[in-house]
């Protein structure tokens, strides 16, 4: 849930990047920490298992700056996308105010993602949160690997596997080579905003 | 709902975004590269290393292996990016016999020494000496991994005498580095059963304590925030 404090004038919302384990979380995360180092000037925090793996989150604060005379800032979290660290994933999704679904574009993880984005669905439920009404944009990761003839999942078979019900904004992307995804990081902070907006003044 | 003070806002949040990331200062070593990329004979190796970064199987590890073998001819006469193929060469022979327990920063060299070799490869008007720089780091980067892995070793053999060896990766040289093969009963697909159940035994352990540690961190949370 996000802080909204008043006095202070401040906003601090929270957005989770969700998906299969090797999907490419927290290389987005990466890419913008890499790219924008001399524009953002808090530190990336990243806690890894053997293997190079996420074990409990990535975290990389924010500062947008001032909107509307408030001072903003985003929280940007990875979840550990490994079937086995379930409990940990639920806790990082607590208090979510927007989501990044990262699937996986390979076409041997057509089941993952879907397992996935119905275990998202569950954590949010327990949350008493909907999958349909919280901020949520998807990413088609890893669609730079076609070039290399690595078989990937056509974006029309992944958009009707995972968004033809949720109907939410979506992306191809590279979260290795940077296509895309600074959009998806846009689109995800400002439909948070707009929905913060919304629900604050309703 | 004053919808112009919504649209308004959504104006403001989408302008300062635009601001604050906005790409248009490009990279020019990215640019480059991707420019000379096309005909480099380095394309094959970075497919099959794309492949390694997401899954390390046998398959994939055994390519890298042809793969780098098929440069080293084709740079035998090229110092610089020879030494580095040895580097790649020397990390994919451990990887492949540790596999999951191979050290956490062995993938994250291949890519850096892949990345080093790229450069110097595709990077036109580069220096000698800026070769060389970058070939440095790579060098010292290798020796400190090694240590990292011989520490890990040690500590690994005071702990448990019954633990997976460590592969020793030798002192690069003139001459190509070899990574010094541990025993073949050792190897951790020919292991004996009784000794993988004993290591599953204990990574399941691992996962739940992990795994309860978390949920009890999170009741934690609860009782907070009632």
């Amino acid at each position: 849930m996000a802080l909204i404090n008043m006095k202070k004038r401040e906003v601090q919302a929270k957005v989770v990047y969700y998906g299969p384990g090797r999907g490419g979380k927290t290389t987005n995360l990466e890419y913008i920490y890499r790219k924008f180092s001399n524009r953002i000037k808090t530190e990336m925090v990243t806690i890894k298992t053997h293997g190079d793996r996420t074990l409990f989150f990535d975290f990389l604060p924010l500062d947008i700056g001032q909107i509307a005379g408030f001072t903003v800032r985003m929280q940007l979290y990875t979840v550990p996308g490994q079937v086995k660290y379930d409990a940990t994933r639920r806790l990082v999704l607590r208090g979510a105010d927007g989501v990044v679904f990262v699937a996986d574009s390979l076409a041997i993880r057509r089941k993952e993602n879907l397992l996935s984005l119905k275990n998202l669905a569950e954590h949010l439920a327990s949350y008493k949160r909907s999958i349909f009404s919280i901020p949520l944009v998807l990413q088609y990761n890893k669609r730079d690997l076609a070039d290399q003839g690595i078989p990937l999942l056509p974006i029309d078979t992944l958009e009707s596997d995972l968004n033809s019900k949720l109907k939410a904004p979506s992306f191809e992307a590279s979260a290795l080579a940077g296509p895309n995804v600074v959009q998806t990081m846009k689109k995800i902070i400002s439909i948070t905003l707009e929905s913060l907006q919304k629900e604050f003044q309703s | 709902m004053d919808e112009s003070k919504q649209g308004d806002m959504k104006a403001q949040v989408d302008s300062r975004l635009d601001v604050l990331f906005s790409e248009v200062q490009s990279d020019p070593e990215s640019q480059a590269n991707q420019s000379d990329f096309p005909e480099s004979p380095l394309k094959p190796l970075k497919a099959i290393l794309l492949a390694v970064d997401w899954e390390i199987t046998d398959e994939t590890l055994a390519s890298l292996r042809r793969e780098v073998k098929r440069l080293e001819e084709i740079y035998s006469e090229e110092k610089i990016p020879f030494t580095l193929l040895q580097i790649l060469a020397s990390i994919g022979n451990y990887v492949r016999l540790n596999k999951g327990k191979a050290h956490p920063s062995a993938i994250k060299l291949i890519n850096s020494a892949y990345l080093a070799l790229e450069k110097t490869v595709t990077t036109h008007g580069m220096t000698q000496q800026e070769k060389e720089r970058l070939l440095l780091t790579e060098v010292a980067k290798f020796k400190k991994l090694k240590e990292e892995i011989a520490v890990r070793r040690e500590s690994r053999e005071e702990e448990s005498s019954d633990e997976v060896v460590m592969p020793r990766v030798t002192e690069l040289s003139s001459s190509p580095a070899e990574v010094e093969e541990r025993s073949p009963g050792r190897a951790v697909s020919q292991i004996a059963p009784h000794e993988a159940f004993a290591i599953a035994v204990e990574e399941i352990k691992d996962l739940v304590r992990a795994e309860f540690k978390v949920l009890r961190a999170e009741i934690r949370l609860w009782r907070n925030s009632k």
